[in-house]
């Protein structure tokens, strides 16, 4: 998939864990699970916000478009 | 989720009740007619060739009343749009006019009602599946789109082979009767289980839409 999801980068650059932000953006750790191995199909403003807010980074940071090579 | 569990509980049981009345109660109505047209044979030594679910039309040139009715004796006109018939021959008859050509037909006829009474029961099992899965509140399942297919594939098969069937029906029955009153109608498209087939085909591709869009609901985050 050309958007990719580097949240596992940034969570490493704050030192926090999968749990304690799951806690903090009320997302429950399967789905942020999901999101980070970039199984997801979406994600909602409402979730994305609330990550650059705990994470204290910009969209940009989390996600990437990156065109495929077969392309 | 309450009211999708109790119509599928109402619904298993008004199907099973409604089998019972129609497949069981006929099988034993079936052997009944079976059983007292054995009788019949063996005490005026004739043998007996068997037509069912012949399509009749009257022919109305001339209105005769057929019947009286026992509460006032006025006269009764009967007008059957579907029997069986039983045509009598002296014993022996039926068996010395039949060729090869005329066996080999018989059991392809067979082969096609054996085919038709497995095919339902088959469909019948992929149903009650499908019907237990709702209950279990499992809906969007990959597995019951599949069994949807299966059963609306099914149905469009048994609408050609009920084709196939009620056409050589068809030809038997002409070949061996013809009544005064009646003309054996030429209806012999299995319409029912076509459009059945049809139906449900249709709604499974809407299945198929509705649970992709869940699958994708699912993994929004």
């Amino acid at each position: 998939m050309p958007i990719v999801v580097n949240l596992d980068v940034v969570m490493a650059k704050r030192k926090i864990s999968l749990n304690e932000l799951s806690e903090k953006v009320d997302v429950t750790p399967a789905n942020l699970s999901i999101l980070k191995t970039g199984k997801a199909k979406a994600v909602r403003f409402s979730t994305l916000e609330a990550l650059c807010e705990v994470l204290r980074c910009q969209p940009g940071d989390i996600l990437a478009y990156e065109k495929d090579k077969n392309e | 989720m309450k009211r999708l569990k109790f119509l599928c509980s109402f619904l298993l049981i008004c199907f099973f009740v409604a089998l019972f009345q129609d497949v069981v109660m006929s099988a034993l109505q079936g052997f009944n007619l079976g059983y007292n047209l054995a009788g019949y044979e063996i005490e005026h030594a004739l043998q007996s060739e068997s037509f069912t679910s012949v399509s009749l039309e009257p022919k109305y040139n001339a209105i005769v009343p057929t019947d009286v009715n026992q509460k006032d004796g006025s006269p009764l006109l009967i007008v059957p749009q579907e029997a069986s018939l039983v045509v009598f021959r002296p014993a022996g008859d039926i068996d010395a006019e039949a060729s090869w050509g005329d066996t080999a037909l018989q059991v392809f006829h067979i082969i096609v009602s054996l085919l038709i009474c497995g095919g339902f029961v088959f469909l019948l099992v992929v149903f009650v599946k499908i019907i237990v899965s709702f209950h279990r509140s499992q809906i969007f399942d990959e597995r019951n789109i599949r069994r949807f297919r299966i059963i609306g594939i099914g149905f469009l098969v048994l609408a050609l082979l009920g084709t196939i069937y009620n056409g050589m029906e068809l030809f038997f029955v002409n070949r061996a009767i013809e009544l005064a009153d009646y003309t054996i109608s030429a209806r012999f498209i299995d319409w029912d289980d076509l459009i059945i087939g049809l139906i449900i085909l249709l709604m499974n591709e809407v299945l198929q839409i509705a649970t992709q869009m869940k699958n994708e609901h699912d993994l929004t985050i």
